[in-house]
């Protein structure tokens, strides 16, 4: 019995009803489509820009207990440089990891002979930050200069709270790993604008040797790990811990998600509003499905009668309406999946652009498409339209033959 | 041979709180090949009767036996079976699956007994050109005229090659010739097929050519002619 025909014909039948039904299910499915597109776009966005705009690179290797005491006793933690040496020839023999670099954190008071604000400085090797940034935002510049030793990239709003300009020097007073004071002249190389509200005003890159210098140490606090390919990044850190385990180092290897509190902040709140989403769509395909199917066995009994005392079984007439349900959330689907490209296409030719929350620079708005969300969200959905059909399939099911056979 | 043996059966309505007999203590034998007419006033029980004998409805009380099973107590898969595998419908109202053509419609039961398509369709493409209408297979119910949509839904109770064909009031909705045209189309396949009909009518025409007429009157056997 071929049931997918009988139900396919029954759908285009009642041609206003499904259509109604189909679009009610295609809009759901390309809301569900779009939004997921969106904040498809805005994680990669955001884990660019931890990765390769804050330099996090994908791992980060540290001395357990850096990030809870480190601020305490920075000396505890340090890693010495043939340390740095041996995990460093380590870490590359492994082949998703494409580079290994020190960092050193170093924090203190920035003055331009008149007046001073706080810092927070990030000592890293020059010819390495341009590898980590590779092409994100390459026009925005922010990088150290390998020629000049000396000279650090300012923050925006730090610099110009200072009145600093290109080329101007300022003083930097820190603390040493024994706890001296220290205080080194700086030169002004580039400012730039890191495009978050919150380290716009205080963020240093250091040249590392540098920050080695103020912070007297020939150490550092971290090893960033930048690999070939982001989606190797947990398989990489539960890898490289064995493998640093077994080679007698007690460290602890940090991705860059665990680290980026501010991606983990939107993508938990993104997914609250995903889900929400998807919960409305779902609830609208529900009753679309219920209303529809109930009203087609309100409108069949007599047939649902016929076909029963032909030698059809309750379960068989269940199943026929089932897949009739299943099928109207397909097709509206298949619907949804040409409506999301077009909505897709013409959100990103539009160029809308905005500005987030805690950033300084307007992002455009895009929409991505993401076929294995799509996959997933219509199975999804195919399964919501046989649970919702599965109330009226059974009821068409249980009708009493004579009593269906005498309905008017 | 015995096709239907109904022993002591009795069906009992229950319509909100007023429980309405609709057949009392009704003993009936119909043997194979018959060509059975039951009738009666409106509300004699005809429907009741057929409904019982066709598997769509359980009786009250007593026995029924098609072929010498017993069938008032198998369960609900199993009265679909037999439904399927020894009975043939047709309905006043002709039944056709509007959404299926001629042809569809009448392979319907052997494609619901699992009969694969090419020879199901070969079978039901039989049927139809014994009914006269195999340059209408591909026509919907609504596009073709009672007396072809009655054709058709004989032609669907006879595919599957039951023992038995039920049939409620077929010439009710249908005009004389018409009438005239499925009375004999009927008696032709009973006695060329050996299949047993039993059908309800108030159609005098009808009962001319019936065998055997079995009267009801309030749900109970009043005469056998």
């Amino acid at each position: 019995m071929n049931f997918i025909k009988l139900s396919f014909r029954n759908i285009l039948k009642n041609q206003r009803r499904s259509f109604v039904t189909i679009l009610a299910v295609a809009l759901g499915f390309t809301a569900i489509n779009v939004f997921s597109g969106y904040i498809h776009n805005v994680y990669n966005g955001l884990a660019d820009q931890a990765i390769r705009g804050e330099g996090l690179g994908h791992l980060t290797l540290m001395k357990r207990g850096l990030l809870r005491e480190g601020k305490l006793e920075p000396e505890k933690f340090l890693l010495k440089a043939k340390e740095i040496e041996k995990i460093t020839k380590l870490l590359l023999q492994d082949e998703v990891v494409g580079l290994v670099t020190p960092r050193l954190s170093v924090s203190g008071i920035v003055s331009n002979g008149k007046v001073s604000t706080i810092f927070i400085g990030e000592g890293m090797v020059p010819a390495d930050t341009a590898v980590i940034r590779g092409d994100f935002r390459a026009d925005r510049g922010g990088l150290l200069d390998p020629a000049r030793p000396t000279a650090a990239v300012f923050a925006a709003d730090l610099a110009d709270m200072l009145g600093l300009k290109q080329n101007d020097y300022a003083v930097l007073v820190t603390s040493t790993v024994e706890g001296l004071t220290n205080a080194l002249d700086v030169d002004v190389g580039e400012i730039y604008n890191t495009g978050n509200a919150g380290t716009n005003d205080k963020l240093l890159l250091l040249p590392f040797a540098f920050a080695q210098q103020l912070f007297d140490t020939h150490g550092a606090d971290r090893l960033i790990v930048l690999l070939y390919d982001r989606a190797q990044t947990v398989a990489a850190q539960q890898r490289l811990t064995e493998k640093l385990r077994t080679a007698g180092f007690d460290l602890e290897i940090k991705t860059w998600q665990e680290l980026s509190s501010f991606y983990n902040q939107v993508k938990n709140l993104f997914d609250m509003i995903f889900a929400f989403i998807f919960a409305i769509v779902i609830v609208i395909v529900m009753m679309s499905i219920i209303n529809t199917m109930s009203m087609a066995v309100m409108e069949r009994t007599r047939e649902i009668g016929t076909l029963r005392s032909l030698g059809m079984r309750r379960w068989d007439i269940s199943w026929l309406f089932t897949i009739e349900g299943v099928l109207l959330v397909l097709l509206g689907g298949l619907v949804g999946v040409g409506v999301t490209i077009i909505v897709a296409f013409l959100v990103n030719q539009a160029e809308f652009s905005y500005i987030p929350p805690n950033n300084t620079d307007a992002v455009l708005l895009q929409v991505d498409i993401v076929p294995w969300v799509m996959i997933q969200a219509f199975v999804f959905l195919g399964l919501v339209a046989a649970i919702a059909s599965l109330l009226p399939a059974r009821r068409a099911a249980r009708l009493v033959i004579v009593d269906a056979m005498g309905h008017v | 041979m015995v096709l239907v043996d109904m022993r002591n059966v009795g069906k009992v309505y229950q319509l909100g709180s007023t429980q309405v007999e609709a057949l009392r203590n009704v003993d009936l034998q119909i043997q194979t090949q018959e060509f059975v007419a039951i009738w009666g006033p409106s509300g004699s029980g005809k429907t009741s009767l057929l409904n019982l004998i066709g598997l769509i409805d359980a009786p009250t009380s007593g026995e029924i036996y098609l072929a010498n099973e017993r069938v008032d107590l198998l369960d609900d898969d199993e009265l679909a079976r037999q439904r399927n595998q020894k009975i043939g419908f047709v309905f006043q109202n002709f039944n056709l699956v509007p959404v299926l053509d001629a042809l569809e419609n009448i392979m319907l039961p052997l494609q619901i007994r699992g009969i694969q398509y090419s020879q199901a369709k070969e079978r039901a493409l039989s049927r139809l050109r014994e009914v006269g209408l195999e340059d209408h297979w591909n026509k919907r119910p609504d596009k073709m005229s009672g007396g072809q949509r009655q054709r058709v839904a004989i032609a669907r109770a006879l595919v599957g090659d039951p023992a038995l064909v039920i049939a409620d009031e077929p010439t009710a909705n249908l005009d004389s010739g018409n009438s005239r045209m499925i009375i004999d189309l009927m008696r032709e396949l009973n006695r060329r097929d050996h299949v047993t009909f039993i059908f309800s009518t108030h159609d005098p025409r009808l009962l001319e050519h019936v065998e055997r007429r079995i009267r009801l009157e309030d749900g109970r056997i009043n005469g056998t002619e």
